[in-house]
């Protein structure tokens, strides 16, 4: 006969507590872990860092610029058309689709025989546009943006046309 | 036989695995608080830039000390609901269309909610350093969000002064134009001919420092007055151009003021030997140069008067950037004026700045601040001197220089032969 002892009930009932506390906490952590992946987190670094390279592009799109056409001083407009040292007009607005609003940026050459270019989505979800001139070479932006998740991320920031002095008078 | 593990090797591998989710949790954990900090910090960045650009708008052209005097603040003020003056107004939400105005326009309220709550924490303070009147002083942004997360952005931000260039350092009159002007009938260098004239070679020398750059400037002078009739069909080429013309006087004035100077500490006899047809040159040379004070002052005031006639044709229709580099102009050119005859044009001046602080109401915050300080400096003529000293002090100079020459005519009048 074999000198095993069985194990007691009391044992048994701390181990079967150890085990299920630590196997509730090992469930709880991978479960937040899950949902904070999938509904908070990177959907959240995704959306910075688009705002981030989307609001790159525009600053240097508008830097380029030499003065803002529209809105005009001291106005708050839902689009803005900037005009460059090569009299071509950037364009920047709003576009309703079926999937929601999204903010284009177009370039209109204003000189003769010039060829516009085509049609540039900068953000493809967007909520609340606004952009204000708070002068005649600095626009105020601020608009949200969105992502399928229904995150948002708001940028409020201001951006001057850098060659603005080429209209200075000499 | 095979045995199966036991209850405390279960546990230790339990434990084991536990402590691994656990640690992969509390790392997610902390990557998600990154996330959050993340945005903040590129939120405080896209509020900074606002914050410089502002600060920018506001300093053109003005003196550091006044404009950071109305930025900076001991302690941080929140941004949200109008409570900081870079903030005080954010869009035009409601009538007078066109014009940001504080306390009627939107702020940053919680109505702009998904912005509200991003930018809302954020409070804001501008520190400076002592003040250089070098034309740069540096500066601390320094904004903190609703979690007390400092974000500091220093900068250096250069002012312009407003105050005209130090005329370039003239040439010393060669002696062979000294000569051509006082002997020219001789082809003896000019030393040999002074000697041989038992004149004083130093003495010669400062004359033709006064002479010979006055001669240029009338040239010069002459071709820019040709050109004003050429450009009389367009303001702002004439206005360009009389601009020109004042700038001519004002330097061509400074620049002879040490020969002139020199010569009028000077007690030997000015030049001798020369012949008696120069007499009339050199006293008509004399007399353009003493005058030169007064040009400057009528150039300046045609210019002023030119600026004026385009900015009237353009109207009072849209503030284009080439409008307000127009009325930034009027608005100097104006001050100067005012600065060398206050008699003239001071009350153009506060004429002409309580018109751009209407036009620009509301147009453009950075302008209506630098207009608000214009109105402090102009309010009388000790202020206006106060706010160019350097301006005042080279008028001064260049008002003695014209009327040393107006001396030193007299003094060629009994000298020359």
């Amino acid at each position: 006969m074999s000198a095993r002892r069985a194990v007691a009930v009391l044992e048994l009932l701390i181990a079967a507590s150890l085990v299920a506390t630590l196997f509730a906490l090992t469930v709880s952590g991978i479960t937040w872990s899950r949902r904070a992946a999938s509904s908070g987190v990177m959907p959240k670094v995704e959306l910075q860092y688009q705002a981030r390279a989307a609001l790159a592009a525009l600053v240097a799109e508008l830097e380029d610029g030499i003065e803002v056409v529209r809105p005009p001083c001291g106005a708050t407009l839902d689009y803005f058309v900037v005009r460059d040292g090569r009299n071509h007009l950037l364009l920047g607005y709003p576009e309703q689709t079926r999937q929601g609003r999204r903010f284009c940026l177009f370039r209109r050459d204003t000189s003769p025989g010039g060829r516009d270019t085509g049609q540039r989505v900068l953000w493809s979800r967007i909520q609340d546009v606004a952009f204000t001139a708070l002068a005649p070479d600095l626009l105020q932006v601020r608009l949200t943006l969105e992502d399928e998740s229904g995150a948002r991320f708001p940028v409020l920031t201001a951006i001057r046309c850098r060659n603005s002095s080429a209209e200075a008078i000499p | 036989m095979r045995r199966g593990a036991s209850l405390l090797e279960v546990l230790i591998g339990l434990s084991i695995v536990s402590v691994a989710v656990i640690s992969m949790a509390g790392a997610m954990r902390q990557g998600a608080r990154d996330v959050g900090s993340s945005a903040q910090h590129m939120a405080a960045a896209a509020l900074e830039q606002r914050f410089v650009e502002a600060l920018m708008q506001s300093s053109q052209g003005d003196d550091s000390d006044a404009l950071l005097d109305g930025w900076t603040s001991e302690r941080l003020l929140p941004l949200a609901d109008a409570g900081h003056p870079c903030f005080a107004v954010l869009e035009d939400s409601a009538p007078p269309w066109g014009r940001l105005e504080p306390g009627r326009d939107r702020a940053l309220g919680v109505e702009l909610t998904e912005t509200y709550r991003h930018y809302g924490g954020f409070a804001g303070r501008v520190a400076h350093a002592p003040v250089d009147r070098g034309g740069a002083v540096d500066v601390d942004v320094r904004l903190e969000d609703g979690d007390r997360h400092a974000f500091d952005l220093p900068l250096v931000l250069g002012f312009s002064t407003e105050e005209p260039p130090e005329p370039p350092p003239v040439p010393e009159a060669l002696d062979s134009e000294i000569a051509a002007i006082l002997y020219p009938d001789g082809s003896e260098p000019l030393d040999r001919a002074v000697r041989r004239a038992g004149g004083d070679l130093a003495i010669t020398r400062d004359l033709g420092g006064v002479l010979v750059p006055l001669r240029a400037a009338a040239l010069a002078d002459a071709a820019l007055a040709a050109r004003a009739v050429e450009a009389s069909g367009d303001l702002l080429e004439l206005a360009r151009v009389v601009e020109r013309r004042a700038a001519l006087a004002w330097s061509a004035g400074l620049s002879v003021a040490p020969c002139v100077g020199r010569l009028e500490r000077s007690t030997g006899r000015l030049v001798r030997g020369v012949r008696v047809d120069v007499r009339p040159v050199v006293l008509g040379e004399l007399r353009r140069g003493a005058a030169l004070g007064e040009r400057f002052v009528a150039h300046a005031a045609e210019a002023l008067g030119a600026y004026r006639a385009a900015r009237e044709a353009v109207g009072v229709g849209g503030l284009t950037l080439r409008v307000l580099h127009l009325d930034r102009r009027i608005l100097d050119a104006a001050e100067i004026v005012a600065l060398c005859a206050p008699e003239r044009g001071h009350g153009f001046l506060q004429a002409w700045i309580a018109f751009l602080a209407e036009t620009y109401r509301g147009r453009g915050p950075g302008m209506e601040a630098h207009l608000a300080r214009e109105r402090a400096w102009s309010a009388d003529a000790d202020r206006l001197t106060a706010r160019h000293p350097r301006v005042a002090a080279r008028l001064a100079e260049l008002r003695a220089a014209c009327a040393a020459m107006s001396a030193l005519e007299a003094r060629c009048t009994r000298e020359l032969p």
